[in-house]
C-alpha cells in the first residue's frame, strides 16, 4: 500500500473487481468523462487476468479504509499514462492530486522512465486544474482521440518529466 | 446496468445462463416467431466462448428486478460493408404489450450510438410478427425491404428495419449520463 497523507493507494485484488464493476457500470459515481461501456463480470476478470507489469490499478482509499475512487497507470504506445477517478461525492477535497502525485512518486521511484503523461477530456477543467497542482504541463491538444456519449472528443495532453519532479513529494518515508 | 423509466437493463453474467437456457427451450417463450432450437447448457456456453458475432446480452428487468426478457446486440457480418450492428430482443409472453419492448429498444439503441461510432442499426423481424414491427417503429426504425427467403421449404420472410444516426438525433432514455 501506498501512504499519503489524507488518502492511500491499494492495488486492486481479483476479489475488488465487483466494486469496481458497480462504479464503472453506473455513470452517476463517475460522471460525463468516463466511457459508457456495460460489461459483464467475465469480461472483467478478461481484462484483470491479462494485466501485464505495466499496467497497474489501485483504488484510493481514505485513511479509514473507504474507497472513493481509482488510479493507475498503463502504456500507451511506448509512453506511461495515468488515469484517476473520484466518485463524485468526494471531489474538490484534495484527494485527486494528492492520488496523482503519490503515484508520480511512485512511479518515478520504481522505474527508469523520464516521462509520465495524462489526458483528461478538453473540457474537463477538474482534471486539468487537478494535473496542474500536482505538477503537470500541458502540452498540447490531440484532436478526436476518442468516441465518448455519441461523438469524437480532443483530449488534452499533460505530462511531467522526471528532472521537473525531481524528488519525492508524498512518498517520502521509502527507506 | 442501463436505466429507463420502466424498464433497466442489465447485462448477463455467467450464472444467468439458467434462466436464458429455459427461456429458449420453452416454445411458449420463444412463441411462433423465433427458432425452436432446442439448446444444452454446453452448447450455449460454448456459443459464448467462441463469438464471431460479438454479441452483448442483456436482460430486461422491470423496476422491481423481476427479469422479463432479454434484448441483445450483435454484428451481422459482410464480406465488403463489414460489420452490420443488429438488435434483437424476446420478452415473457406475460409481459407483452406493456411498452417495455419499446423502452428496451430505445434504451439499447441510444446506448449504442452513445458509445459506438456507428452510423446505423438494424433489426430483422418475421413477417406477421405485427407486435415485434409496432415495437420498432415507435423506437423509430424505418422499414427498408423484405428479405426472402425459404425455411424447410416454405416461403418464411422477413423485413429489415434500420435506425440512422440521424434519425435517431440524441438519446430519447439514456438522457442522464453524466
Amino acid at each position: 500500500m501506498l501512504e499519503g497523507k489524507n488518502v492511500n493507494l491499494r492495488i486492486v485484488e481479483r476479489e475488488d473487481l465487483p466494486l469496481l464493476i458497480d462504479w464503472n457500470s453506473n455513470s452517476e459515481y463517475y460522471g460525463e468523462f468516463t466511457p459508457l461501456s456495460q460489461r459483464s463480470k467475465t469480461e472483467w476478470e478478461k481484462r484483470y487476468d491479462n494485466l501485464t507489469a505495466d499496467t497497474k490499478w489501485f483504488f484510493i482509499e481514505k485513511k479509514d479504509g473507504t474507497k472513493i475512487g481509482e488510479i493507475g497507470h498503463f502504456m500507451f504506445g511506448k509512453l506511461l499514462e495515468i488515469y484517476c477517478y473520484l466518485v463524485q461525492s468526494e471531489r474538490g477535497k484534495g484527494y485527486g492530486t494528492e492520488a496523482i502525485m503519490i503515484m508520480v512518486d511512485y512511479l518515478f521511484l520504481s522505474r527508469e522512465l523520464m516521462r509520465v503523461q495524462a489526458m483528461p477530456d478538453v473540457s474537463n477543467i477538474a482534471s486539468q486544474r487537478v494535473l496542474e497542482k500536482a505538477g503537470f504541463t500541458k502540452e498540447g491538444i490531440i484532436r478526436k482521440s476518442g468516441f465518448n456519449r455519441g461523438k469524437w472528443c480532443d483530449d488534452c495532453l499533460y505530462s511531467i518529466l522526471r528532472e521537473e519532479w525531481k524528488e519525492p513529494k508524498i512518498l517520502t518515508k521509502t527507506a | 446496468m442501463l436505466e429507463g423509466k420502466t424498464v433497466n437493463l442489465r447485462v448477463m453474467e455467467k450464472e444467468d445462463l439458467t434462466l436464458l437456457l429455459e427461456w429458449m427451450n420453452n416454445p411458449k417463450f420463444m412463441g411462433e416467431f423465433l427458432p425452436l432450437t432446442q439448446w444444452s447448457r454446453t452448447e450455449l456456453e460454448k456459443a459464448g466462448q467462441v463469438d464471431p458475432f460479438e454479441m452483448k446480452w442483456f436482460f430486461i428487468e422491470k423496476k422491481d428486478g423481476s427479469k422479463i426478457g432479454y434484448i441483445f446486440h450483435f454484428n451481422m457480418l459482410h464480406i465488403t460493408m463489414g460489420k452490420l450492428l443488429e438488435i434483437a430482443y424476446a420478452l415473457l409472453p406475460s409481459e407483452r404489450g406493456k411498452g417495455y419492448c419499446t423502452e428496451a429498444t430505445q434504451l439499447m439503441v441510444d446506448y449504442l450510438f452513445l458509445s459506438m461510432d456507428v452510423s446505423r442499426v438494424q433489426a430483422i423481424i418475421s413477417i406477421g410478427n405485427k407486435a415485434s414491427e409496432r415495437v420498432l417503429e415507435k423506437a423509430g426504425f424505418t422499414r427498408e425491404g423484405t428479405i426472402r427467403r425459404h425455411v424447410r421449404g416454405a416461403r418464411r420472410d422477413a423485413y429489415l428495419y434500420s435506425i440512422l444516426r440521424e434519425e435517431w438525433k440524441e438519446p430519447k432514455i439514456l438522457t442522464k449520463t453524466a
